[in-house]
């Protein structure tokens, strides 16, 4: 963060302490910086105050009564004192009333050890009551939604809660109900509570009057081990705090990172953890014998899955093995499967399953990823969802975008199906599925025909724009409309509302490229963003919203078969030299075979890491996969996939090992083992060092830190980066390295959205940049961001 | 030299007389004090319910981490426990466990005591780890324990937190009602003065509804 400018701090003294803050924060966040606990419970620093419950009491001078320290902004030379007699018993008064009708079974109650209701009143509360009548009691627990159960008894009636439903998530779900003392939480019959965000409130609610089904009499916060770490389950990465008890994970809960999460979690990332904990998990590698899978040693299976491959990519040369790499495992995992197959086998065939992204200039630099970032979602004027659905596929983004909505943003949602967004939402455009890619030529034939571009950039390449318009002439929205089902004088409207944007995002699915008309979406959309100035800056850019936890990762690592780590071209002599220096390999120019072909039956022996491509395939295509002379499948689960291979290892979940994710906005962050490995299955980074030891490569890394070390030396996207460096909340690529902290620790510095500049100089994506060509794996960003 | 050879003859000859200081184990077995700390029993109510209510609390307060527990809910159908919860696994590991009595403390519910029982050997390490279905005292019985011999008891006419026990006060009892009614008849009417119960009925009168 950027220094503050001295006016803009307000300076006071709480318990006798100096501190200084921003002008207009709370004297509750005043006192957090200083350390000093102020007892909360209806205030929530990501909501704003309500001032309802009396339990933040803090005397400040001048101040006829007790204030409140989650309302009272902060005034220069105030003098706030936390511990006077007076502020005492007005907190012990407080807790006394809410302690009148509490049930205190707090044996039984799941919030019982973290519970802010015990702490506040062992801390802060009166020893007993002078209460000695009978408590209301109300029947218990009643279901407020399929995940989350009510304790009326238990509740304070603090409305974080509800104040959440209606302000935060926006959504349908819990509100307060009748009055005073009769005052209750509940869900109106008519509206019921299923919102994707509802385990936040679990979190949020101070007291066990809101648990989680899930969770239920499962365990104690004594009992658990927490360990921070990212969310597998999509590609948001929320940062996580993950919560195992023995050889279980029982639940995620959010370990705040703002430019993230915003200190949310989706329920899905939440609670949906059954497959980690799942008996049908893989526990010794199998190997097929008469037909049959058969348990084997991990000795046995790793030597014959090198001995075959070897001797198959020697019968028949390389370019008969072939690797589908996976979308869920780390950057390290999947760097060293594509170093496995280039530099231990000599071929580029290596791929996985993704959205079709057009290929780079020789020696260009093409990251096709979201140029801005989920934080700067807050700053847009306009936000365009493109064929894309952020609530069920990545939750948090759905979620700052409502923030957006409430700093002021216009959402525009333009999908097949109805979208969670339409209510909120300044356009609501449907159109037939599968037409993504004609709605996105549309809106650049408006832009171009109408003479809507802007900026400097479309105002240096008139040539180019004309190209361009020309490229687009045909698609017309009136065109398009016949085509694909879509109103087209609101999309020209929508064209002219993005053209004239203050700054627009513009989203799609990753998956929508591979529609039938999705060849050029993505270029097409980076030229709509270009040209009409909608780029470079926070609050404006372009870009997919990724399927998987790691989909950008295995792109960036390089698990495609054109390029190498860090999108260096596969015949890019200099990049394969440099690269082939540190690997100890010779490697190869040619670029592999695809996804599709190497399925096709393009190779003899196939190793399918963490996929199940048999999903992907129809079923007259599934006999393709028993036509492998060769096939290993390493995952966790006997998959359809599996079920057909000669060798199957046993692979472990994100919980189980170190490494790092790349999310949807280009962050890079550390994963963490949050708890022992299953018996029998290892780390899909351990048995690749293990298959390449057999193969006699010389490998001997023995932590996935090493590994992300020699990412951070030979990716110039992730210069710098180290599991030490990339810290607690991880940075955007491209990374570099940056400043040692005072305590010796490494860092790296991010860039929160990237500028056409780099666009410009390294890539020509589909014409419209009129770029001469390489300028080498050299980025022009910007660094840093206003704050 | 002659002198403390006399010396020590002659104690010899006072302890000759004396009743040895050894039990002759196991035919005889010496008396116990009544706060000695021996294995674990688990407690039931008159009504055969269980005590605890696998709060995990004894657990918690392990020094030795001897006591795993998993809970479950209570249903109608399958009442184990009053109240919602019940400890469906309750295993302590006698070979971890230093016989401190902290569980006991711990217990919200006087569920957990440890007992006069010492007589521990077996000839598997595995069988040391006692199991719910060992801890438990057998249906029908319904003591409380050690407790007795720990736990002061309640001072005469002390008002209570208790509802429909005046003159009741024991701090286990009061616990053990919270999380669900211990052995006292439930109550979960609706308890406040001249309520109707009908939510719309705010109890001012001439108020709006
Ligand atoms: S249910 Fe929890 S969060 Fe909601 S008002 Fe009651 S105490 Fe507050
Ligand atoms: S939004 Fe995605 S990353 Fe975040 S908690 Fe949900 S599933 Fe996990
Ligand atoms: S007596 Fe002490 S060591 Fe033994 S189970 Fe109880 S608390 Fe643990
Ligand atoms: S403390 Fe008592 S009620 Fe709680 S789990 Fe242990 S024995 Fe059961
Ligand atoms: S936290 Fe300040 S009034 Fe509730």
């Amino acid at each position: 963060m950027a220094e503050q400018p001295r006016e803009d701090l307000v300076n006071l003294t709480i318990d006798g302490r100096p501190v200084s803050v921003p002008k207009g924060s709370l004297i509750w966040a005043a006192a957090r910086k200083l350390g000093i606990e102020i007892p909360i419970y209806c205030y929530h620093p990501k909501m704003e105050p309500l001032g309802a419950c009396r339990m933040c009491f803090v005397a400040v001078e001048k101040m006829p009564k007790l204030a409140t320290a989650c309302t009272t902004v902060v005034t220069e030379g105030m003098v706030v004192r936390t511990d006077t007699p007076a502020v005492k018993k007005g907190r012990q008064g407080t807790l006394e009333f809410l302690l009148i009708n509490h049930p205190l079974d707090c044996p039984v109650c799941d919030k019982g050890g973290e519970c802010d209701l015990q702490d506040f009143t062992l801390r802060h509360g009166p020893g007993g009551s002078r209460f000695d009548v009978s408590k209301r009691h109300f029947a218990k627990p009643i279901p407020v939604s399929e995940q989350i159960l009510l304790d009326r008894e238990r509740c304070i009636a603090c409305q974080r809660c509800a104040r959440f439903c209606q302000s935060v998530a926006m959504e349908d779900g819990l509100a307060m109900q009748e009055r005073g003392f009769r005052t209750e939480v509940g869900v109106d019959p008519a509206a019921p509570f299923d919102s994707i965000f509802s385990g936040n409130v679990v979190e949020m609610c101070p007291v066990g009057a809101l648990t989680a089904k899930s969770y239920r009499f499962v365990s104690r916060p004594w009992e658990l081990k927490k360990t921070g770490s990212v969310c597998g389950l999509c590609s948001v990465g929320c940062n996580v705090r993950v919560d195992v008890r023995v050889d279980k994970v029982l639940r995620q809960y959010s370990r705040p990172n703002d430019d993230v999460d915003d200190g949310w979690l989706c329920d899905r990332g939440r609670w949906e953890l059954d497959a980690i904990n799942s008996q049908e998990r893989l526990r010794t590698p199998l190997i097929r014998k008469d037909g049959l899978l058969q348990p084997a040693s991990w000795d046995e299976a790793m030597r014959l899955v090198a001995g075959r491959l070897r001797e198959i990519a020697e019968r028949d040369g390389p370019g008969a093995v072939g690797g589908i790499g996976s979308t869920h495992t780390t950057n390290e995992e999947a760097y060293l499967f594509q170093k496995l197959l280039r530099a231990g086998l000599g071929t580029n065939n290596v791929d996985h399953h993704h959205g079709r992204f057009p290929a780079a200039a020789p020696g260009a630099v093409l990251p096709w990823a979201w140029t801005d970032s989920i934080a700067g979602l807050e700053r847009a004027s306009d936000i365009l969802i493109l064929g894309a659905d952020p609530y069920h596929r990545q939750p948090i983004v759905d979620l700052r975008i409502r923030k957006a909505i409430r700093a002021g943003a216009r959402v525009h949602i333009v999908t097949p199906e109805p979208n969670r967004l339409d209510r909120l939402a300044a356009t609501v455009l449907r159109y037939t599925p599968g037409h993504t890619g004609e709605i996105a030529r549309a809106l650049l034939n408006v832009v171009t025909a109408e003479g809507l571009t802007r900026g400097e950039f479309a105002a240096q390449r008139a040539a180019t724009v004309e190209a361009r318009r020309a490229s687009v002439a045909n698609d017309t929205p009136e065109q398009v409309a016949e085509t694909a089902g879509i109103e087209s004088a609101a999309l020209r409207a929508l064209a002219r509302d993005l053209a004239g944007a203050e700054a627009a995002v513009i989203l799609y699915d990753e998956m929508a490229t591979r529609e039938p008309s999705g060849a050029t979406l993505a270029a097409d959309l980076l030229d709509l963003a270009l040209l009409t100035g909608n780029f470079g800056r926070p609050g404006a850019g372009v870009g997919p919203l990724m399927e998987d936890n790691n989909s950008l990762g295995a792109r960036d690592m390089g698990l495609l078969p054109d390029t190498l780590p860090g999108y260096r071209l596969v015949a890019d002599q200099d990049a394969r030299a440099a690269l082939g220096a540190v690997w100890g390999a010779t490697l190869v120019g040619e670029p592999g075979q695809t996804y599709e072909e190497m399925l096709g039956g393009g190779v003899k022996a196939l190793y399918v890491l963490g996929a199940d491509p048999a999903r992907h395939l129809a079923d007259a295509q599934l006999t393709h996969l028993n036509g492998f002379e060769f096939l290993v499948v390493q995952d966790m689960f006997l998959t359809e996939t599996a079920r057909r291979a000669d060798v199957v290892l046993p692979a472990v979940a994100y919980t189980e090992k170190d490494g790092s994710f790349t999310n949807t906005e280009r962050r890079v962050q550390r994963v963490r083992q949050a708890m022992q490995p299953l018996p029998g299955a290892k780390a899909d980074w351990e048995i690749l060092v293990g298959v390449a030891r057999a193969l006699g490569l010389s490998w001997r890394y023995l932590t996935p830190a090493e590994i992300l070390s020699e990412i951070g030396r030979t990716v110039p996207l992730y210069a710098g980066a180290s599991r030490r460096a990339l810290g607690e909340l991880g940075a955007c690529w491209p990374l570099s390295p940056g400043a040692r902290t005072p305590e010796g620790r490494p860092t790296v510095s991010g860039s929160p959205f990237l500028t056409w500049e780099m666009f410009e100089r390294g890539v020509a994506p589909s014409g419209v940049s009129g770029a001469t060509g390489a300028a080498g794996p050299e980025l022009a960003v910007a660094r840093g961001r206003e704050e | 030299m002659a002198m403390d050879i006399i010396k020590g003859l002659n104690t010899t000859l006072r302890e000759l007389g004396k009743k040895p200081t050894t039990v002759s184990y196991p035919e005889e077995k010496r008396p116990l004090p009544a706060r000695f700390r021996g294995r674990h029993v688990l407690h039931r109510y008159e009504n055969g319910l269980e005590r605890c209510v696998g709060c995990f609390l004894c657990a918690g307060a392990c020094p030795a981490d001897a006591i795993y527990i998993e809970a479950a809910e209570n249903s109608e159908e399958q009442r184990v426990s009053p109240g919602e919860r019940y400890a469906r696994v309750f295993d302590v590991n006698l070979l971890r466990c230093i016989f401190c009595g902290y569980c006991e403390q711990a217990c919200p519910t006087g569920a957990i005591t440890l007992e006069r029982i010492y007589e521990l050997s077996v000839t598997h390490p595995e069988d040391l780890v006692y199991h719910k279905e060992q801890l438990l005292e057998p249906l029908g019985s319904a003591t409380r324990g050690s407790l007795d011999a720990w736990v002061a008891p309640a001072p005469d006419q002390t008002p209570t937190p208790l509802p429909g026990r005046q003159g009741f006060f024991d701090g286990l009892e009061a616990s053990a009602a919270a999380v669900g009614q211990g052995d006292l008849p439930a109550e979960t009417e609706i308890m406040i003065a001249g309520d109707t119960g009908d939510p719309h009925d705010t109890g001012v009168a001439g108020e709006e509804k």
